[in-house]
């Protein structure tokens, strides 16, 4: 009886470190981010100005975004369009780079280095070298494509700005490419032994054990590149033109919904209640689709199902 | 056990997920509002000239701009010397940063505006309506509207003709800089007596010169290069444009820009890109003027800092004795488009936050009032950029006591104050946004969409392709306009 009121004892002291230790953390997302999210869906329900007008509307505001605003169809167009092909592009590439790069060759650490460091550059700094790659008269892509006599607007005309922009999502693969080698790294070295003995040749390796042992980090990729997709921001202010009311490409063609919830909280005369009101419509559709992903999540292979 | 704590883990969550939102609603209190236009004023007379106190004034991270300020503040000290001042950078979009400081309520006493977005910030209540300090100098003797230019004093007030929200600190309108060597180079005439590059000068003019300029520089193996940096979707240039083909932007519950006259002036201006004469801005391409390669520069930015520009660019040839900067470039008016001509102008200038406090806002005043007095427009002129002075007696950059044109005397400076010389009338500020000055940016960002969409179409004029674009673009613009003027 004894011994197990000084175990439980001992217990309660380690619940208590263990709170301890992540109280700054705790502390920190709710004061820094609950408390944000939380304002906004009060902002969210009132007609205010981000300075002192606050007038209280109810449900207007998330009524008004899609029976009023004509931007609405244009925003969800160009993100789910942005998402829908960058999503898998993403994916398919940042494997396909793991892969290439997950082999003992000499000297492959630097590849995996430069395949990475474009990661490390600032979303700011990215656009704004991209924006001067593809500009038309002095870039370097234009000075590329042109030894085979072609040559683009680029980001200077609507038909081009959004393939252009998806190309450069390439950018980011090396991202996705440091998830996968861990996963890789962490398949039994045994399966692949196994396997070469039963006569598996590398396609099989790869289609019977590499992928469903990855699976995992497949979700864990599919669900952020989703949620991240749907948030892209800031490279597209500085492509798209400056702040304020710009930032949305030629014609609108690079007009997402966080510029759109920037734009209307900063730079339309304070529309801070309805920029709220976008932003949980915003939060509840990635809500809904990441529900979704981990609802159909049987493809998933996780160790202690095996 | 286990259960227990596990109840209580989702009570506590859910209590915490209930209570979020009941706390978001104790904001932290905003200042109060703009005191309105009844507010009591001490009488400038009255003022205790060794009053010790400081004042806050936010600025622009240009470094000019708070040498400009620094200068105000040293000026204004000798009449109140024990006044101090902390200058802090607005970096970024000023709506967006005074919003912040406004929540945060840490508002600046004094800060850099600009006709538009005053227009909003104005609305929200944050500035103060100086109307009865100007009632009371105007009184007492001490001040006089008159003495600025009326279309650019109105630019300082609520929705350009009310309560007076912001002082602006200059008369700016757009004039076209230039390149003498260029000019020289490709034999245009530049004599004074002959020249057809003088104030007043006309569009065809212009384009006559680019012509001669286009020839030239295609001749030298520059056929690449524009000639002008002109910025034609900047809304001081577009508006003017557009204004002097006769556009009209709205009607009582319309948009009107679905026109003849709109069409005109696109492919007015379809063709000087066409031509290479003009880079449009949203090509992304341009004439290089600041880096010594174009000939002009469509903009309403102070000679003292082309001036310094260029000299870093031909500072071999100056340091060496072979130019100075007079034979390198000089100033010209705007060309007058048609019979009713426009030129394009907006300003920036000072306010003063409605939630400053009672005893600071009378030094407050006196600093504005300093800094449209001719000591404190010199002033501005001296911190190293000669903005045209919002005073309509130093129109005359060279005349006595004036010092916007000191050292730089062998310059057409005449040109930044001669559209709104008696008799011109030529200023045209972007008043169409006056239909709904709280979305002002978007309905100019939509015409600049317009002349964009257009001018960066690969499709010549004339073809079906570009018309139908040209159609298109006036379609959706015309919507948008009445969207935002209307339904937004």
């Amino acid at each position: 009886m004894k011994k197990k009121t000084r175990i439980s004892k001992r217990k309660s002291i380690e619940n208590l470190q263990g709170v301890l230790f992540t109280l700054p953390v705790i502390i920190g997302i709710a004061v820094f981010t609950y408390y944000q999210a939380a304002q906004s869906l009060y902002y969210s329900f009132f007609d205010y100005n981000g300075f002192s007008k606050m007038d209280f509307v109810g449900f207007k505001n998330f009524v008004n975004i899609f029976t009023h605003d004509k931007e609405t169809l244009v925003v969800f167009g160009n993100t789910f369009l942005y998402a829908v092909i960058t999503v898998p592009l993403g994916l398919v590439l940042g494997y396909l780079t793991a892969l290439l790069v997950n082999n003992k060759l000499k000297g492959i650490n630097i590849f995996r280095a430069l395949f990475y460091l474009p990661v490390v550059i600032p979303a700011v700094a990215a656009g704004v070298l991209w924006r001067d790659i593809f500009n038309s008269d002095y870039g370097v892509m234009n000075q590329i494509i042109g030894v085979f006599g072609l040559h683009s607007r680029f980001f200077e005309v609507a038909s081009s700005s959004m393939p252009t922009l998806i190309f450069t999502t390439v950018w980011g693969v090396g991202g996705s490419m440091v998830i996968w080698l861990s996963a890789f790294k962490n398949i039994p070295v045994e399966l692949y032994e196994s396997a070469k003995l039963d006569g598996a040749n590398a396609w099989h390796r790869l289609r019977y054990i590499t992928l469903p042992m990855s699976t995992p980090m497949i979700f864990f990729n599919l669900v952020t590149a989703v949620i991240g997709s749907l948030q892209t921001m800031s490279t597209m202010v500085i492509m798209g033109g400056g702040a304020g009311s710009a930032g949305k490409g030629e014609s609108n063609s690079l007009y997402f919904i966080v510029v759109k919830i920037y734009n209307d909280a900063f730079g339309r005369g304070g529309r801070m209640g309805y920029a709220s009101a976008f932003g949980w419509i915003l939060f509840i559709i990635i809500g809904l689709l990441t529900f979704v992903l981990f609802k159909s999540n049987k493809w998933v292979q996780y160790a202690e199902n095996n | 056990m286990k259960m227990r704590i596990k109840s209580l883990g989702i009570v506590l969550m859910a209590a915490l997920l209930l209570m979020l939102p009941l706390l978001s609603g104790c904001r932290v209190e905003p200042p109060a509002p703009n005191p309105g236009d009844e507010y009591e004023v001490r009488d400038s007379e009255d003022l205790d000239k060794n009053a010790a106190l400081e004042l806050s004034i936010m600025t622009s991270t240009d470094g000019k701009e708070r040498k400009i300020v620094e200068g105000l503040a040293s000026g204004f000290n000798k009449e109140f010397p024990n006044i101090t001042f902390k200058i802090t950078p607005l970096s970024g979009n000023i709506y967006e940063s005074i919003m912040g400081y406004y929540n945060a309520n840490i508002m600046p006493d004094i800060f850099l505006n600009e006709s538009l977005t005053m227009l909003t910030l104005g609305a929200a209540g944050t500035l103060l309506d100086l109307s009865p300090y100007i009632k009371a100098d105007t009184a007492n003797g001490t001040f006089n509207a008159n003495d600025y230019y009326e279309n650019f004093w109105r630019l300082g007030q609520k929705n350009w003709n009310g309560g007076q929200w912001m002082a602006p600190r200059a008369a700016d309108q757009v004039v076209i800089s230039f390149n003498k060597l260029k000019m020289i180079e490709a034999g245009i005439d530049l004599n004074p007596a002959t020249t057809k590059v003088k104030n007043g000068w006309t569009w065809d003019d212009f384009l006559e010169v680019c012509a001669e300029l286009r020839e030239h520089f295609d001749n030298t193996g520059r056929g690449n290069l524009y000639l002008a940096d002109g910025y034609l979707n900047w809304e001081a240039n577009f508006n003017a444009i557009l204004s002097s083909w006769g556009v009209q932007y709205f009607g009582e519950d319309e948009s009107l820009i679905d026109s003849a006259a709109t069409r005109s002036a696109l492919n007015m201006m379809k063709n000087l890109v066409e031509k290479k004469y003009v880079a449009s801005f949203n090509a992304s391409s341009q004439a290089n003027f600041d880096g010594g390669q174009g000939v002009f520069l469509l903009h309403s930015r102070a000679a003292s800092l082309t001036a310094d520009i260029l000299k870093e660019v031909y500072k071999t040839q100056i340091a060496n004795g072979t130019y100075a900067i007079d034979d390198i470039f000089d100033v010209v008016t705007f060309p007058l488009i048609g019979a009713n001509p426009k030129v394009g102008a907006g300003v920036a200038g000072y306010s003063i936050a409605s939630t400053i406090d009672a005893t600071k806002r009378d030094y407050a005043w006196q600093f504005l009032k300093y800094m449209l007095s001719k000591d404190g427009q010199n002033n501005i002129s001296q911190s190293g950029a000669n903005y045209p002075p919002m005073r309509k007696d130093m129109a005359d950059p060279f005349a006595d006591g004036v010092k916007w044109g000191e050292g730089m005397e062998k310059f057409n400076l005449a040109a930044y104050t001669w559209a709104s010389q008696p008799g011109h009338n030529y200023v045209c500020p972007t008043e169409f946004v006056l239909k709904r000055p709280a979305f002002a940016n978007d309905l100019i960002f939509e015409v600049s969409s317009m002349i964009g969409g257009y001018l960066n179409s690969p499709a010549l004029i004339g073809s079906t392709a570009a018309n139908s674009k040209l159609n298109s673009v006036i379609s959706d613009c015309k919507d948008n306009l009445e969207y935002w003027a209307f339904a937004a």
